[in-house]
């Protein structure tokens, strides 16, 4: 069984391209669209990594990662910001709450494979 | 004495008034004009999205067949597996620009919607000073410009349920 990805992230392209990428590799993935409901697939799920855009709707990918690492489920797994966002203070912002991984949007998939296998070992 | 310097004022607010018209005019029009814009920014990203998802479709079908033992395998050597793997990386790294550029979009929507509320503010403003009149702004009109049925359908304001792009009857018309 392929190990198990959430990934959370407000633009359908972005889901599906993602998708895309990961299903090829053997991973299973689910997605979703802000940080609220991902939230609920923390509560039914254990995942191992989570990858999450940081500007959304309802909930942001700093409040979702803080609510993620309290959570009793998946407190443990990786976490990976896939974002545009580039500035350092975020990136800072991004480590605090406890990301591992800061990948600068666009991904290349190759890249983002590769960080997957370090990240899971 | 008192009736005097109210006709002064009262002729310099009229003075200021036909100054202040063309400016007001062109930003009424701007202050209207631009959540119009805003809503044909929004359509072209959801078209755009659309199109990238029905693509992503298209693609994984593609890629799946690809996958698959029928092709890639000793029966099929002229297949470069390594090639097929990085062009594809191409593409998902090509597909993720519609992304960037709808982030891109809702910034510069946002700080329209903005500016128009703003213009409307300041005009509101003007009037309670200098009086209310009627700005007639048609001779500004960007529907001239306009080529395809979705940016009329914005400029009036009708609601489509749909983002595709105009319907096959739409598209060919038989003259």
């Amino acid at each position: 069984m392929g190990k198990k990805i959430l990934f959370v992230d407000d633009s359908a392209s972005m889901r599906k391209v993602l998708g895309m990428t990961l299903k090829r590799s053997g991973y299973e993935v689910e997605t979703a669209e802000d940080g609220k409901v991902a939230l609920g697939f923390l509560d039914s799920c254990r995942f191992d990594v989570i990858i999450t855009d940081l500007n959304m709707p309802n909930m942001n990918g700093i409040e979702f990662i803080k609510a993620a690492k309290a959570h009793s489920n998946n407190k443990f797994a990786p976490i990976i910001m896939l974002t545009t966002e580039s500035s350092e203070e975020m990136r800072k912002e991004g480590q605090d709450a406890g990301a591992k991984v800061w990948i600068v949007k666009p991904f290349r998939p190759d890249k983002l494979l590769e960080v997957l296998k370090k990240v899971i070992g | 004495m008192a009736n005097s310097d109210d006709e002064i004022i009262s002729g310099y607010k009229k003075n200021i008034r036909e100054k202040i018209l063309p400016l007001m005019k062109m930003s009424i029009y701007t202050a209207k004009i631009l959540p119009v814009h805003c809503k044909q920014m929004k359509h072209v990203v959801e078209s755009t999205e659309q199109a990238i998802l029905s693509l992503g479709d298209s693609f994984n079908e593609i890629v799946d067949k690809l996958y698959s033992d029928d092709l890639v395998n000793d029966d099929a050597p002229q297949i470069n597996v390594a090639k097929i793997h990085e062009k594809i990386d191409e593409i998902l790294f090509s597909l993720q620009f519609q992304d960037a550029t709808r982030q891109i979009m809702e910034h510069v929507q946002s700080d329209l919607l903005k500016i128009s509320g703003e213009l409307l503010e300041a005009n509101k403003v003007i009037r309670d000073e200098f009086g209310g009149f009627e700005v007639e702004t048609s001779g500004v009109d960007c529907l001239a410009t306009y080529t395809t049925s979705k940016e009329r359908e914005n400029y009036h304001g009708i609601e489509s349920t749909s983002v595709e792009n105009d319907t096959d009857d739409d598209q060919i018309t038989y003259l």
